[in-house]
């Protein structure tokens, strides 16, 4: 797949700030805050990927980004403007997939970019140039002629992102770019963000799909009833909040016993063994992993594989929503829909069983 | 040479503007549920009404007579036929911001670099448009397809442009307050429930315009097109004033909680207006001391410039009072009163024996403080309600219909060569310091209520501004209500006497 050449690479100086800043956002609608003091960074060239909830607080944080809502306090610098005293200066260098494609369906996609390129105020030449190439490049330049009430769930959002990029944005807020896309159409639009990314665009990316935001994002954000209460690389989160990572060694023979010199070993603490080969954590794999390689095959036993156990982020996820679902809801209660969860499900197999 | 222009930034903004607006029309032309109607009642429905008007005429004219179906039947069907794709039109403006709500549409917009003025001009071009050229082409078309079946033109043209003004205006109003709704509604079927008082308020107007019309009362059809021009004005500004793209946004439901009512008035009725103002938590807890001392005088300040305006009707209204008393027809019914001797004092029904006792007022006989106190209060309240519903405008004219004969009398007074001020500062200044200020201020803050709907403060929603309004209005009742009282006891007491005194009379 060709990458997007329309989107020129815009090259960011060491010294430049970066391109997406908030300061402390509190956003409050009457007595209820949905959004309580979020900072953020984004530079250039970089993804930052914002997890939660619904209601958790994302579209808010990117509609003040937006200068779509003003913040009740804090403040927002989207490419160095000030998110509420330069409002359309912000507008003018962000592009914003909302979480609903929202198109005009008694228009068609070339007529509905042009309106959008107009009021961007691209150049008509450039702007028909790059309709065609966006359009191509996601795979809409064949149904151009059809009204956009006649697209397809993907076609749509495929059509709003490509309105988005019509007048090659520095910034990006993207809500939900893949919901309701085909994997292949989910491909393309994730090697556009990609590509998007190469070019030094700051892009925030509002997602629920966990493997989407592990591939694509530098940064992740995790965001609950407002706030931001963890923020890092997926190998930093995993990292704090799942332990240290997890290594499985395979033998080639039964293993009766594991060799005292390995478990002896600092930073190493066993966690399971099986038939042939066991489980062990390591906060400093790069020192202990070879020690450990070197005194199995001391003591006689061959390693047919030593592999990082996979974590996945959700798994991350989970645990903090877990913690903010226990937290958020009487322990008792938990319990009780658990059990009555528990019980359908067992009454369900016997009910299969009996089948 | 490069062109300087008038108001820098104003072209852009139009032509930003106008690409909202063309996107806006090509969707609305695309639309068959809209375009339907339209045609139905700008070609269709006028060649049906001027294909019968036609043959019926010899009839018509038989049993009406010539003069009334030529002048007056034909010219109001042109008129009425004007206003009849307004009301269908209005679907495209109440569209406007919610039906973009609702299908999502409007982030995206509000996304793109245009400020709330250029939105809210794009968007009411755009329902403006149809809405106007509508109703001027079925006017039109029903003129020409009835001259065109061998009538004369059923309205002489000075009368015709009167009627496309009045149905542009009317047009332009109608669209106004539904863009208005329009940007306050959470769906499409709440804005249309609201059109209702849209629609109501129109359809008098039309059938106000036919008596005037059928009565041969022209210049009563220009005194609406300026009354229309006015409110088409304030719907304007109000539009412009309280659009708010975040309300637009975040708005999600219409649900009535009258819990949240009352707690938005508590919240007003705890919070001193500077700190309501400004968004503030309370301070100072609520004291009769805290009332006097922070509330009223804060909403003296607060109040001072529509206290102005009303304070300058009244005096205009004594001006206009004084130069009407000039007037010879005024001269004449005041030779024919012979107030030489009573504008003198002497004569003054208050300072004869037995006078005062043959006045009743609110069944007190005599003048009394509580027949004085519960007439003004009354009255206060009475002007107050009038200027809620009436922008202040009833309000104001009570109050000058008040004070009017004041003017008349000084009037009067410089015509026959007498000294009005020992009247004046005798029988008006002594009650008249405290009556004054009070009326002035209780129809200040009626006036603040209805323009709160129009301009609210600083982060108000409109309700939460209606509702600060009303606070302040029933807070300073706390001021107007006993300065009322001690006016009622000075005029009975004390005016009086002083009146009488200074006029040469005796109580």
């Amino acid at each position: 797949m060709a990458s997007l050449d329309l989107l020129e690479f815009v090259p960011a100086s060491d010294s430049s700030p970066p391109l997406i800043e908030a300061v402390n956002l509190l956003k409050e609608f009457g007595e209820f805050q949905a959004v309580k003091g979020v900072s953020l960074k984004v530079e250039a060239g970089q993804i930052l990927a914002l997890l939660g909830h619904n209601g958790a607080g994302k579209t808010t944080t990117t509609r003040m980004l937006a200068a779509i809502l003003t913040p009740t306090s804090g403040q927002a610098r989207i490419g160095g403007f000030d998110t509420v005293r330069q409002p359309l200066e912000v507008r003018k260098i962000i592009g914003h997939l909302t979480e609903q494609p929202g198109l005009y369906n008694r228009m068609r996609v070339l007529e509905y970019l042009q309106f959008f390129g107009e009021l961007q105020r691209v150049p008509p030449k450039l702007l028909k140039e790059r309709s065609e190439e966006l359009l191509k490049h996601f795979d809409l330049w064949d149904t151009r002629q059809l009204r956009m009430g006649q697209y397809s769930k993907g076609m749509r959002q495929k059509a709003a992102l490509i309105r988005a990029l019509i007048h090659e944005p520095k910034v990006l807020f993207l809500d939900e770019p893949t919901s309701a896309m085909d994997p292949f159409s989910a491909r393309i639009v994730r090697d556009a963000i990609n590509d998007l990314k190469q070019s030094q665009r700051a892009i925030i990316l509002c997602t629920h799909n966990l493997a989407e935001a592990e591939q694509l994002a530098d940064r992740i954000a995790i965001i609950r009833k407002g706030e931001i209460i963890i923020e890092g690389t997926a190998e930093q989160l995993k990292q704090s909040l799942l332990g240290a990572p997890h290594y499985r060694v395979e033998l080639n023979q039964p293993l009766d016993e594991i060799p005292q010199a390995v478990i002896t070993l600092p930073h190493l603490k066993v966690l399971e063994t099986f038939a042939n080969g066991f489980v062990y954590e390591t906060a400093e794999p790069a020192a202990t992993n070879p020690v450990v390689l070197k005194r199995l095959l001391e003591s006689g036993l061959s390693v047919v594989t030593l592999s990082q156990v996979s974590r996945s982020l959700e798994s991350v996820y989970l645990k903090i929503a877990g913690e903010g679902f226990a937290a958020e809801h009487n322990r008792d209660e938990v319990e009780q829909s658990m059990l009555k969860e528990i019980t359908k499900t067992s009454r369900n197999s016997r009910k299969v069983g009996k089948m | 040479m490069s062109q300087v222009e008038l108001f820098p930034g104003t072209r852009s903004s139009i032509s930003r503007a106008l690409i909202v607006t063309r996107r806006e029309l090509r969707d609305t032309l695309r639309d068959w549920r809209v375009l339907s109607p339209i045609i139905t009642l700008v070609i269709i429905l006028p060649i049906i009404l001027a294909a019968i008007l036609n043959i019926l005429s010899p009839d018509l004219i038989r049993n009406l007579g010539r003069a009334t179906f030529y002048d007056r039947l034909l010219p109001f069907t042109t008129l009425a036929i004007g206003f009849l794709p307004m009301s269908f039109c209005l679907v495209i403006a109440l569209e406007t911001f919610v039906g973009e709500k609702e299908r999502n549409s409007l982030e995206a917009l509000m996304s793109a670099p245009l400020t709330d003025f250029e939105l809210f001009l794009g968007k009411y071009l755009a329902a403006t448009l149809p809405t106007v050229l509508a109703s001027i082409f079925a006017s039109l078309s029903f003129g020409l397809v009835f001259t065109l079946m061998g009538q004369p033109f059923p309205v002489e043209p000075g009368l015709l442009l009167t009627f496309l003004a009045l149905n542009i205006v009317q047009a332009l109003v109608m669209v106004a307050g539904s863009v208005l709704v329009s940007t306050h509604t959470t769906s499409v079927r709440a804005a249309n429930i609201m059109a209702s008082f849209i629609i109501l308020p129109m359809s008098l107007c039309v059938q106000f315009e036919a008596v005037l019309l059928l009565n041969n009362l022209q210049i009563g059809l220009y005194f609406m097109l300026l009354v229309l021009l006015v409110i088409l004005l304030l719907l304007i500004r109000a539009g412009v004033k309280i659009f708010n793209r975040e309300e637009i946004i975040a708005r999600e439901g219409d649900n009535v909680s009258f819990k949240g009512i009352l707690r938005g008035f508590g919240y007003f009725f705890k919070r001193t207006p500077r700190e309501a103002l400004a968004h503030q938590k309370t301070g100072l807890r609520w004291t009769p001391w805290r009332f006097y001392r922070h509330d009223i005088p804060q909403l003296v300040g607060l109040y001072r410039a529509p206290a102005l305006v009303v304070l300058a009707a009244i005096v205009g209204g004594i001006v206009v009072s004084i130069w009407v008393s000039y007037w010879p027809v005024v001269q004449e019914f005041r030779d024919s009163l012979n107030l030489g001797d009573s504008l003198g004092g002497t004569q003054n029904p208050i300072c004869q024996p037995n006078g005062i006792n043959s006045i009743s007022i609110n069944g007190f006989q005599g003048i009394t403080w509580q027949g004085l106190f519960i007439n003004n209060t009354v009255s206060v309240l009475i002007g107050s309600g009038l200027s809620i519903i009436s922008l202040g405008v009833a309000g104001i004219l009570l109050l000058i219909v008040s004070t009017g004969p004041v003017g008349f009398v000084l009037g009067f007074f410089f015509q026959l060569s007498l000294n009005p001020w020992p009247l004046l500062a005798g029988f008006i200044l002594p009650h008249g310091l405290f009556e004054l200020p009070a009326a002035i201020l209780g129809i200040a803050a009626a006036l603040k209520i209805s323009t709160s709907l129009i301009a609210p403060p600083a982060g108000m929603s409109i309700g939460q501004s209606f509702q600060f309004a009303i606070v302040n209005y029933i807070k300073l009742l706390g001021l107007i209500v006993p300065l009322l009282l001690i006016a009622a006891i000075i005029e009975a007491n004390i005016t009086p006497t002083i009146g009488c005194w200074l006029t040469g009379g005796t109580v």
